[in-house]
Order: structure tokens, then sequence, then C-alpha cells
């Protein structure tokens, strides 16, 4: 079998993408980056269906009347932008592209521990998919996603079941997902690879999946529940027979505020790749940051109450909810200021993965900054179930992990692909979309402290200007949204060869061909170096097109050593 | 691991032992998971619990302490004949009569099976009993046999939904578990290297035992706090 290998090495034209061209052998694929590959695809359909519901909700703010829209059809718009967004964009989206793809080629793997389990995942998320898709033909859901009862259980005549079914459904595929990459990262790093080498991708995919074992089971049984009121006509949520609706939010939110987590860990796993490789520096408090991760994760357990501030639970338990919301901004700061420290002295190059996450690094920022102000229980008194929500959750979501998953793509599109893009596009198109999110966005908090409250499609006229405002942002943002659709297809159709490791980066992943082989690796990796082991020089670089040129011809290479020894 | 040899190592992974370990974590944080989608429905007979303590105890005279105590019995009967089959599979050394081993294993695992379906009898039983007398929960509802304090306010119906709702997850799950075990009691008792079922054993033995705690929880919650 070795020899076998061998001689595969010297087939160059032999990769993942061309093993295999047929519809079938993509669709019964078990390898690990196929599968990566076909979530990209599906999320991307995902993101532009609800990428649509915004562009429609928002054309209709445009004005304070309801001259587009009727509530109704307002309602179900931004309830399905919701649903469809978190569960079928943000949270597959780095995790079951980008994490698929390199978990494995970053560990030395071969594959994920159940590559079966994995395809089976892709099937479950498309089912999910399909049946909220049905429920957009057949008329839509008006709850928004978070399907608060009693009006879910007891008053919505729209289609509850059918969308809490899709969620539901999709919510097994994200379980499998998790199971499968704890188990791989516990069990197949290559000889060498000891938790403290792992690239801090790793790690925080190693906490999202922690998060999505743990949490995910109890919104299904929120969401069970919810059907179960609605099927038999019995009262779990309905207080006139004794039920409580308040212990819904609960559920809810004991999944959904971890859930939040899921949304930008993985964002901050791929900032932390992105960071060292483009500052030339190894990354700075490197056990710090892959603990921040654990840390993020084992608190966005206890602080779900800070949702529920105004439900009129206890305001002890608001108190302490309150503070504990508060830690969690140590952990996020502790990787904030990491990075920029990293870039401190660094040799910055500004290529487009890194310009997207230094855009990453500034929103987050002012999302996590905003977060602290909603964990205050005054403040969040003022601002709750206004814009100044909406407008910190998308800094948090969009500015965040929607900034990262796409830094992540340009990152490592030479990789999935062995193809370069036009780096000129790439960086215009990085600053349309910080542009346009600034400013769909930033005025939302201004409208939210202001007092206009989120979820109407009405609002006093003296608002209006902001409302332009965001709406022309999002139309902005919707550019920087479908230009990389065109110039990413076309670099994959005519775009010059990257090379194996254009950007000179140090992980595991890049000792594999680009695009890798079926099995990833010639050889078994031995890892007997740490992460991130720039060397500390200085320009060794120069920036041309496309890539990063090193002005000397011997860099150091990294050895590849067989771990049998055959 | 004397029988490495019989058993085919699939592609990640580098030998038998990894596969194992592999299959065995795996299932841990399968029922991880499990426990988190129970806990939901624990949460809520806590809370519910609290608040109408006394609509709880009502409801808890309708149940049979001694069918619920049968049922726990023939719960653990089978749980000991799954273990008793791992053990088996595992301690098995390679040399031994393939032919004893089928038959043992077989044996076990459809007895486990017919306990299962014994257990289910039993609880469709007590379904019916109460279906019968008015106390499946909903508009059709027959409160008139309770004090009035807990049928005025409805809130005896909460103990009566939360029954159904988590001993007919329970029920779900043990539909599950008879499937894969007696799957496992006509595929081992066929097999002519039974021990290549190892991991699957062990995988389906662990789910079986997760089900059985839950009943272990699910009893004393329903049948025996008065």
């Amino acid at each position: 079998m070795k020899s076998g290998m061998m001689e595969h090495a010297l087939n160059n034209d032999t990769n993942y993408l061309n093993d295999g061209t047929t519809l079938r052998s993509w669709l019964l694929t078990t390898d690990h980056k196929r599968i990566g590959i076909l979530y990209m695809l599906s999320i991307t359909f995902f993101f532009f269906i609800g990428g649509a519901a915004a562009v429609l909700f928002r054309l209709e703010l445009m004005t304070p009347r309801g001259d587009m829209l009727s509530p109704d059809a307002y309602n179900k718009l931004f309830s399905l932008h919701g649903i469809v967004m978190v569960w079928f964009f943000l949270i597959p989206a780095v995790p079951n592209v980008l994490g698929n793809f390199l978990i494995p080629l970053m560990i030395g793997a071969r594959d994920l521990a159940f590559p079966r389990l994995n395809l089976a995942s892709w099937y479950i998320f498309m089912a999910g998919g399909l049946f909220t898709l049905l429920v957009i033909i057949i008329g839509g859901v008006d709850t928004g996603w978070t399907f608060y009862t009693p009006y879910s259980s007891t008053y919505a005549n729209t289609y509850v079941i059918l969308a809490a079914t899709g969620i539901f459904i999709n919510g097994f595929s994200s379980i499998a997902t998790g199971l499968n990459f704890i188990v791989t990262i516990h069990l197949l790093r290559a000889p060498g690879m000891i938790w403290f080498r792992l690239p801090l991708f790793v790690w925080t995919m190693y906490a999202t999946s922690l998060i999505m074992v743990l949490a995910t089971p109890v919104l299904a049984v929120a969401l069970a529940l919810i059907a179960v009121e609605r099927i038999f006509h019995v009262g779990i949520f309905d207080p006139a027979i004794g039920g409580d609706p308040l212990l819904f939010q609960h559920l809810f939110w004991f999944y959904s505020h971890p859930a939040v987590y899921i949304m930008i860990l993985p964002g901050m796993g791929v900032v932390s790749e992105i960071v060292p490789c483009f500052a030339r520096k190894p990354l700075f408090g490197y056990t710090f940051v892959a603990m921040s991760s654990l840390a993020i994760a084992s608190l966005g357990f206890l602080v779900w109450g800070h949702h529920m501030f105004v439900s009129g639970q206890s305001v002890y338990a608001g108190l302490i909810f309150s503070l504990l919301s508060m830690l969690v901004a140590i952990p996020s700061a502790i990787k904030v200021f990491n990075w920029t420290a990293t870039l401190y002295k660094g040799t910055i190059f500004l290529k487009t993965p890194m310009l997207y996450a230094l855009g990453f690094i500034g929103l987050f920022t002012i999302g996590g900054l905003t977060g602290i102000c909603l964990a205050t229980l005054a403040f969040d008194i003022h601002v709750h179930d206004t814009y100044f929500i909406i407008a910190h959750f998308h800094y948090v979501m969009v500015g965040g992990m929607v900034m990262a998953y796409l830094g992540g793509i340009h990152f490592w599109w030479p990789k999935m692909t062995g193809k370069m893009y036009n780096e000129w596009l790439g960086r215009i198109n990085a600053l349309i979309v910080f542009l346009g999110f600034n400013l769909a966005f930033f005025p939302q908090f201004i409208l939210g402290y202001l007092g206009n409250p989120r979820r109407y499609h009405v609002y006093p006229d003296e608002f209006q200007v902001f409302h332009v405002m965001s709406s022309l942002g999002a139309s902005i943002l919707g550019v920087g949204y479908v230009l990389p659709l065109f110039y990413l297809i076309w670099s994959y159709k005519f775009g010059r060869s990257s090379g194996q490791n254009p950007w000179h980066a140090r992980g595991v992943e890049w000792e594999a061909a680009s695009p890798p082989i079926k099995h990833n690796f010639y050889e078994v990796p031995v890892v007997d170096y740490p992460a991130y082991d720039y060397p500390p020089a200085g320009p060794d670089f120069t920036m041309s097109e496309g890539e990063l040129e090193p002005t000397s011809p011997e860099q150091p290479q990294r050895r590849i050593t067989s771990s049998h020894g055959t | 691991m004397s029988h490495s040899t019989t058993i085919e190592v699939a592609l990640p992974f580098d030998d038998a032992q990894q596969q194992r370990s592999a299959a065995i974590l795996g299932m841990w944080i399968f029922l991880a998971t499990e426990i988190l989608f129970f806990g939901g429905l624990f949460v809520g007979y806590a809370v519910y619990r609290y608040e109408y303590f006394e609509a709880f105890r009502e409801g808890s005279h309708e149940m049979s302490v001694v069918g619920g105590g049968l049922m726990t019995a023939v719960l653990l009967i089978g749980s000991l004949l799954v273990a008793i089959s791992d053990h088996a599979i595992e301690e098995a050394s390679a040399d031994i009569d393939q032919r004893k081993l089928r038959r043992r294993l077989g044996g076990y695992l459809g007895a486990t099976t017919l306990l299962g379906v014994a257990f289910l009898s039993m609880e469709f039983y007590e379904y019916y009993e109460l279906i019968h007398k008015g106390l499946f929960p909903g508009p059709g509802f027959d409160a008139s046999s309770f004090p009035a304090s807990v049928r005025d306010t409805q809130t005896i119906q909460m103990y009566f939904t939360l029954f159904f709702c988590m001993t007919g997850l329970h029920a779900l799950h043990m539909v599950i578990g008879i499937s894969l075990v007696g799957g496992m009691a006509v595929l081992l008792s066929r097999s002519e290297h039974p021990q290549r079922y190892a991991n699957l054993l062990t995988g389906i033995g662990l789910y079986w035992h997760f089900v059985d705690v839950i009943w272990i929880f699910l009893y004393p919650l329903f049948y025996l706090v008065r």
C-alpha cells in the first residue's frame, strides 16, 4: 500500500477534485474535502436566499409607511432571513466548509474519524434545508427565528411545525459534525502533533464542536415541545392551563446563546491563522488564545438569561446573568489583544485575506463592546428589542463571522482549488464589504438608541434618514457578496496556478499538495515544530500579484518524514 | 485485543485499537447529546413539580408502583444480558469455538430483545388504561376525579402531559434499542466471526444501558415520589 502511495506521488495530476468527476462520485463521496465543497455550494445557496429576504425588507424600510409589503409578509420575511441565516448559513459556514476541509489536513490525518457519518450529515443538512424551502414556498412562518411561546404555540397560524421540523432535522447534522470533529481531534492527530502544537483554528473547532454537541439537543427538545403542544393541544407553554411560556425562552436560549458562539468562535480561528501568516510572526500568546476558546465555550452555557432581562425573570437571576455575561469579555479581549500584539513589529502584508482579518478584528471589537453595554441591566432595559440589538449582533455575526468566512475562503482558496484569484479584485471587494457593512449597520445603533423597535415595518418619519442609509449600505454589501462569486468561479476555471503554498504559510495543511490528493498526504507528516513557527526575520518577502515572493531563494523548508519508515 | 486479526481497519485509522477507541468515544459523545435532549424535559419536570406540587402528588396516585417496578426489573435484567454478551465477545480468544460463541450471543441478545418487547407491552397497557380513564392530556382530558384545587386550575394535566412526553420519548428510544439489539442477535448468531462486530456490540450496548438509565430516573419521578 505504501509503495502504491509513492507511485501516486509521482503522478502530480491526480487530486481530490479530478479523482472521479461523475455526479455520483460527488454525491457518494466520503472524502472530507469533497464534503466540504458540497457544504460550500449548499450554504452559498442558502446565504443568497436569506440575503434575498433581507433585500426585500430593507427596500420596504426605505420609507416610514408600509407601502411594499403587508405586515404579515414583512414578519415572514424577517423570520425567514433569521432562520435561514442562522441555521443554514452561519452555524455551518466555517465548521462545515472550512472545518471539514481543513481539520484532517491541519492535524495530519487521512480523513475525519467517521467519513460516512460526515456524508450523512450533509444529506441531513440538505433535508432540513429543503423542509425550510418548502415552508417558504407554501407560505412561510412569522414567529421570528426565536419561536417565542405562547405566540408560536397558541396563536401563530403559519407553518410553525414545518419550520421547526426543518431546524430539528438540521440539528442532527450539527451534532454529527461536532461529534466527528471531537473524535477526530482526539484520536487522529499525526505523530508529534500534540495538543499544544495544534493550530488555533483546530482549537476553536474543538470548542465549537463541544457547543454543537451539548447545546443542539436542548433546542431540539424545545422545538419538539412546541410541535407536541400544537398537535395535541396540550398546555406545556400555555398559561391558560398552567403552562409557563418562559420555560420555552429558557430552553431556547440555553441552546441559542451558546449557538451565538458557534457563530463566532470558528471565525476567531480563521483570523488566528491569517494574522500570523501576513504579519510573518508567530501568534502572540498561543496558550492563552487556545484556552480562551474553551473559556468562551464554557461561559457561553451560563449566560442565556441575558436575553430575558425584561421577561419578568427574577432580578437576582438578572444580576448574576449580567455579571457572567460580562465575564465573556475577558476571553474575547484576550484574543483581540493577542492578534494586535501579533501585528506589533510584524512585517504586515495587506493581502486580501489579511484585509478581511483586520476588518474582523475591528468590527468584532465594536460588536463585543456593545455586547458589554447590553449585558448591563439598566442599559439593556432601554434598548431591549430595538435596532441596537440588531446592530450589535450583526456586528458580531456579519462584521465578524461573514468577514472571517470570506477571509478564510480567500486564504485557503489556493489550497482548495490550486488556483489564484485576482488579488486586486479581492482587495477591492474586501473594502466594499467593509464600507457597505458599516453603512448598513452603524446607523442601526443610533436608531436603536433613539428607540426604534425591531420587527416593525413602519416607523416614525424622523428615523427615515437612518433607514435609508442602512438600506444603501445593505445594497453595497450585496455587491460585495455577489462579486466574489464571479471572480472566484472565474479563477477556478481560468485562474493561474497558485503553487503549493503561495503564502509561505507554516501550517501542516500546506505540506499537502494544492489541491490535495484524495487521502491528503503522500506520507504521514511527523510534526516536531510548534504551530506558527514563522521565522523571526524581517522582510523576507515582497508582495507580488497574488503571492508572497521570497527575496532570498533559501526559505526554510519543512521536512516530511514517514512515520513508519517504510 | 487478541482478535485484531479478524477486524478490518477502516481508512482513517492506523490500527484496530484506535478504531475501537473512536467508536466508543463517538458513542459516548452521542449519549451526551441524548442526556441534554432528555435534560430539557427533566428541567420542565423540575419547574412544574415545583410550581404544582399538589397536582404531581395527585397524578402519581394513578400509577401502579408494582407495575412500574416490574417494568424496571425487566429492563435491568436485559441490561445485564447485554453486559454479559459484550464481555463474552471481548474476552473470547481467537481460537474459541465460534459456533458456541454464536449461540451464546444470539441467546443473550435474543432474550434481551424479548425483555424489551415485554417492557413496551406493559407500558402500552398502562397508556391504554390511562387513556381509557380519560387521562390523556388535551381537549378531551377528564379531570373530574381529582380534587378541586388541581382540577379547576387544570394543573393536573401538566403531570400527565409530562408523563406522556417523557415516557413516550423513552419508549421511542426503546423501539430503536429493540431493533438494534434484535438486529445484533440475528447478525451475531449467523456470523462466521462474531468478534468482527465487537465495536458495534459495545456501541449498541452503551445505547441500551443509557436508555435503561433514563428509565431509572423516570420510574421514581412518576411512580415512587408521591
